[in-house]
């Protein structure tokens, strides 16, 4: 039986925001007298994740879902509730709690801009104070199953997006974490490094039985990793159940883009609403519970002059309003 | 058998923090390389001051029609104020604006979950960024002084014991730095405190004028204030040692480093408690 390795409860965390009015007055009055507005970036969430488990922590923009990684891996205090992360007290024992996880913030990088990562790594080696054998032959493994060979000595700044962020992964993962937290890892990346990079996550989960706790606002990421998805909005958890649950009740369509070299006249296609046409371009939203994406895009290929076509997930805010939806229906 | 089993753990322990810090300072020093032109650059800033130095005291000194004031000549003077620029001119870039810049953009709240003290790791980062522009500044500075005004008499001693008051005075910088950099949780920009304590450094740390060449009673006033006792007394020392003068300029330093090292300590407790990070 797997054993809880993340508990929370009631968790809480409220931010005090500044408030001042433009000017040199308003300014001066923000001096003397500052006002402040409270914003709740978390409200009352309580969940728990298992060892071994991959689980999607999404939402919109400003939901929440940074704030609460942050306090389980020890970056921000939380205003109230409790947190126990492998056993630690994130809030008061970070650094005992840090040489058992890893974090990759996308937005935060933790190489050094300058060197190449083989600098970075050997300091992350001293400061998770790794022996220096078991941290070459990790290492190599490492460098191996993520193909960097080439990148190792090549300064960071020169590295592509999805290279670097390749080297970023590795190295939060040179110390062998038990739970690594990934916030955003693919944003940015093209689709070809989208998907090698999920191909890695799901190595570590399945060979190393690494617990992976992700937020993405790519629907891509949390349908091809995680098991289980929990939605998050206005600081509150709105949904918490299995991805499949998720997919079947609330991703039920697809936004197929067209670009084409003759204008398209008529399109007709069961199940596909237009939401956007201009000459040489239209968007299509595709029922997905009735219809075939591969259809859709037959009939496209035999009927207009296709340049180029991209498909996308319903954004994030339609699938949580869905979810509201059903809640109050 | 236990007891040594114990030193033995111990001195794993001790190892592998030495070593860590000790990586951080070449993380550094190797990062600092990548601005090759900066660090030359410094070098040659601190050639143009002492030639203006040596310009302004040459004529100051022949208008009074003394070689010595105070104890000191001309080639003492300008190998002094060469010294003190050469030290300072190694520090940038500022830490107060590296540390309010880590505050600001949440770098501090990511650092403070990893497994290293983050005043450590700042002070060795000081370190090792501090070390190529310090050697290209002494190395320009001492051939740029030489040609300008001639050799001054440095023994092995005043060097040495210089040196030790030049390390505490990098910590002192740094730790003070470190304060005005920290304030930034509180204070949206720390800039007019950074503006006052180069000045404080400017007018009282001997960087323009020795403080040797003050009256006394300002020299009395100067040699206890922390200004002075960053740069200017490991250079005076080293230029004209004096003993009592070192015993003197240890103490204060010793007494500015525990009040500084224990605020600093405050602050960044304190500090941490109020950690907000953007996005979210």
């Amino acid at each position: 039986m797997s054993h809880k390795v993340i508990e929370i409860q009631n968790l809480h965390k409220e931010f005090s925001l500044k408030q001042k009015d433009s000017g040199l007055w308003g300014g001066l009055k923000s001096a003397l007298k500052p006002k402040f507005k409270k914003i709740k970036a978390v409200d009352d969430i309580s969940l728990s994740v298992n060892e071994g488990e991959i689980v999607a922590f999404i939402g919109p923009n400003g939901a929440g879902k940074s704030t609460a990684i942050k306090m389980m891996t020890g970056i921000l205090y939380p205003s109230k509730g409790l947190i126990n992360v492998l056993g630690f007290n994130p809030g008061a024992d970070r650094q005992k709690l840090a040489y058992h996880i890893g974090s990759v913030f996308g937005q935060k990088p933790q190489l050094w801009y300058h060197l190449p990562p083989l600098d970075t790594y050997n300091l992350f080696a001293r400061i998770y104070e790794l022996d220096q054998k078991a941290y070459q032959e990790r290492l190599n493994f490492l460098v191996e199953k993520f193909q960097i060979q080439d990148l190792l000595k090549t300064p960071v700044r020169k590295l592509s997006l999805g290279q670097r962020m390749r080297c970023e992964i590795v190295a939060s993962l040179l110390h062998k974490p038990k739970i690594i937290f990934l916030d955003e890892p693919t944003i940015g990346l093209d689709i070809i490094a989208k998907q090698h990079i999920r191909e890695l996550i799901k190595y570590l989960n399945e060979k190393e039985n690494v617990t992976i706790f992700l937020t993405s606002h790519d629907a891509g990421d949390i349908e091809s990793l995680a098991k289980r998805t929990i939605v998050i909005n206005f600081g509150k958890v709105i949904f918490d159940d299995s991805t499949e649950i998720l997919k079947k009740n609330y991703i039920k369509s697809k936004i197929i883009e067209l670009i084409v070299s003759k204008p398209i006249e008529n399109f007709d296609f069961p199940g596909g609403k237009i939401i956007e046409k201009s000459k040489y371009n239209i968007k299509i939203e595709l029922d997905t519970t009735s219809n075939s994406i591969d259809k859709l895009l037959s009939y496209a290929m035999e009927n207009f002059a296709i340049k180029d076509i991209n498909i996308f997930d319903p954004p994030m805010e339609e699938i949580i309003a869905d979810i509201y939806r059903q809640k109050q229906s | 058998m236990n007891q040594e089993k114990q030193y033995l753990s111990v001195f794993h322990y001790l190892k592998s923090k030495i070593l860590k810090y000790f990586e951080i300072v070449k993380v550094h020093y190797f990062s600092s390389w990548a601005y090759f032109t900066n660090v030359i650059g410094s070098g040659f800033t601190v050639v143009i001051r002492i030639w203006i130095f040596t310009q302004l005291y040459t004529i100051s000194y022949q208008a009074s029609g003394a070689t010595i004031i105070n104890g000191q000549s001309v080639a003492m003077v300008v190998w002094g104020l060469m010294l003190v620029q050469s030290f300072h001119g190694a520090t940038r870039p500022n830490v107060s604006r590296l540390i309010e810049d880590d505050v600001k953009n949440g770098t501090l709240a990511y650092s403070i979950s990893r497994p290293y003290s983050y005043i450590l790791f700042q002070l060795f980062a000081f370190i090792g960024r501090i070390i190529p522009k310090l050697f290209s500044n002494l190395l320009i500075g001492i051939i740029a002084a030489f040609i300008l005004v001639g050799p001054v008499f440095f023994s092995v001693k005043s060097i040495l014991l210089g040196l030790i008051l030049l390390i505490l005075g990098y910590l002192l910088d740094f730790l003070i730095s470190m304060i005005i950099g920290l304030v930034a949780f509180w204070i949206e920009d720390v800039s007019a405190l950074v503006w006052i304590y180069q000045k404080g450094q400017m007018i009282f740390g001997g960087a323009i004028v020795p403080i040797a060449l003050f009256p006394d009673y300002l020299q009395n006033v100067a040699n206890y204030l922390p200004f002075s006792q960053l740069y200017y007394g490991a250079a005076r020392l080293m230029v004209n040692f004096e003993m009592s003068l070192f015993k003197q300029f240890l103490l204060i330093q010793l007494a500015w480093i525990l009040i500084f090292a224990l605020l600093s300590t405050y602050l960044f407790k304190k500090g941490i408690k109020n950690v907000s990070v953007n996005g979210g």
